[in-house]
């Protein structure tokens, strides 16, 4: 690695963080933002089916069939999960000291397991049966993904702002959360 | 084009929310979720006609109901954008990436309302056509996406 003298000394992520590439982004004023419009737009891509299945299971769209083309191809949804995924890792990447101390990032990786183990919940093993069920059983599922993908963006765009960063955080409890030094 | 401007200085309202940052953020969360809200539904509108998903005929038509929550979204997008122009309108008014948008907005708006929505009310199997129009459309609420997100970067 001959971009960096110490790598020795660091960890693996702050190597990578200094690495030519990420230093690219980071300095860039058009690679990062288009890094974000990317994130921002593959998002709304994942969102999309989702979105719709949410809405049948609340019967706000009638017809009942809709649902198994939006669950059962899920190619489109899974090459828009990707491409957020490694949009928002390179985001991650360019500022990981701050963001991995982040109050709202923390939240959001955690509502983000618990929105993503839902949907999968949802697809694995009520979809296939779906003909058979009574999608009223299904609203509270609904109502909670469309909750937990609100919360998820709002955390992204508060992330943005530094309140509750490490040095502004005084609470004990929120400083072992965020694990300032 | 005086008077909008004039208006937009004299009022308090822009200056009550400058003056409350939580309401000023509360605003562009609430723009920010009608925008992803819209930007989706969209995606889902002109997708399925750009046969990304396999759907019947009967199913296309169901889904252009769609359009009520996309136009809710819309609304709720302009009016957390207007709040928001009215506390922030020097620094956007100069912006030339806000006026961009605004204009591109105003296209994508014209074009659902006049070519877009008519045209699949009236065809629910899209030929050539109606790819070339899913096309167009999808190609201007993204553009609109982008030049929404490079105001913040300029």
């Amino acid at each position: 690695m001959s971009w960096c003298n110490d790598c020795k000394a660091m960890s693996p992520l702050d190597a990578l963080t200094l690495s030519p590439f990420i230093t690219q982004i980071r300095e860039s004023a058009i690679l990062y933002p288009w890094i974000q419009i990317i994130h921002l737009i593959s998002l709304c891509g994942f969102l999309a089916p989702v979105l719709v299945a949410d809405l049948i299971i609340l019967g706000l769209i009638k017809r009942k069939s809709l649902l198994f083309p939006f669950v059962k191809n899920s190619a489109f949804q899974y090459v828009f999960l990707a491409i957020a995924f490694v949009s928002g890792a390179l985001l991650f990447l360019t500022a990981t000291n701050r963001i991995f101390h982040s109050f709202w990032f923390r939240w959001k990786i955690i509502f983000l397991f618990v929105a993503l183990a839902n949907g999968l919940y949802l697809k694995w093993h009520i979809a296939p049966s779906i003909g058979s069920r009574d999608l009223s059983r299904l609203k509270k599922f609904a109502i909670l993904s469309l909750s937990l993908w609100s919360v998820i963006l709002i955390l992204g765009k508060l992330i943005a702002y530094g309140w509750l960063d490490c040095g502004f955080a005084t609470h004990p409890i929120l400083i072992w959360f965020i694990q300032c030094e | 084009m005086l008077f909008p401007i004039s208006l937009l200085e004299e009022n308090s309202l822009g200056a009550f929310i400058t003056n409350n940052p939580p309401f000023f953020l509360s605003i562009l969360l609430v723009h920010l979720l009608s925008f992803v809200a819209l930007l989706a539904l969209q995606m889902v509108l002109d997708l399925k006609n750009l046969s990304v998903w396999s759907l019947s005929t009967a199913d296309k038509r169901e889904l252009e109901d769609l359009i009520k929550y996309r136009w809710a979204g819309f609304a709720s997008m302009v009016f957390s954008g207007l709040l928001l122009l009215i506390a922030d309108h020097e620094k956007l008014l100069s912006n030339y990436f806000f006026m961009a948008k605004i204009a591109l907005i105003s296209f994508a708006f014209i074009f659902s309302i006049f070519i877009r929505d008519p045209y699949y009310r009236r065809h629910s199997d899209s030929g050539l056509t109606g790819k070339l129009i899913a096309l167009v459309s999808i190609s201007l609420w993204l553009a609109t996406g982008v030049l929404a997100r490079w105001v913040g970067f300029s």
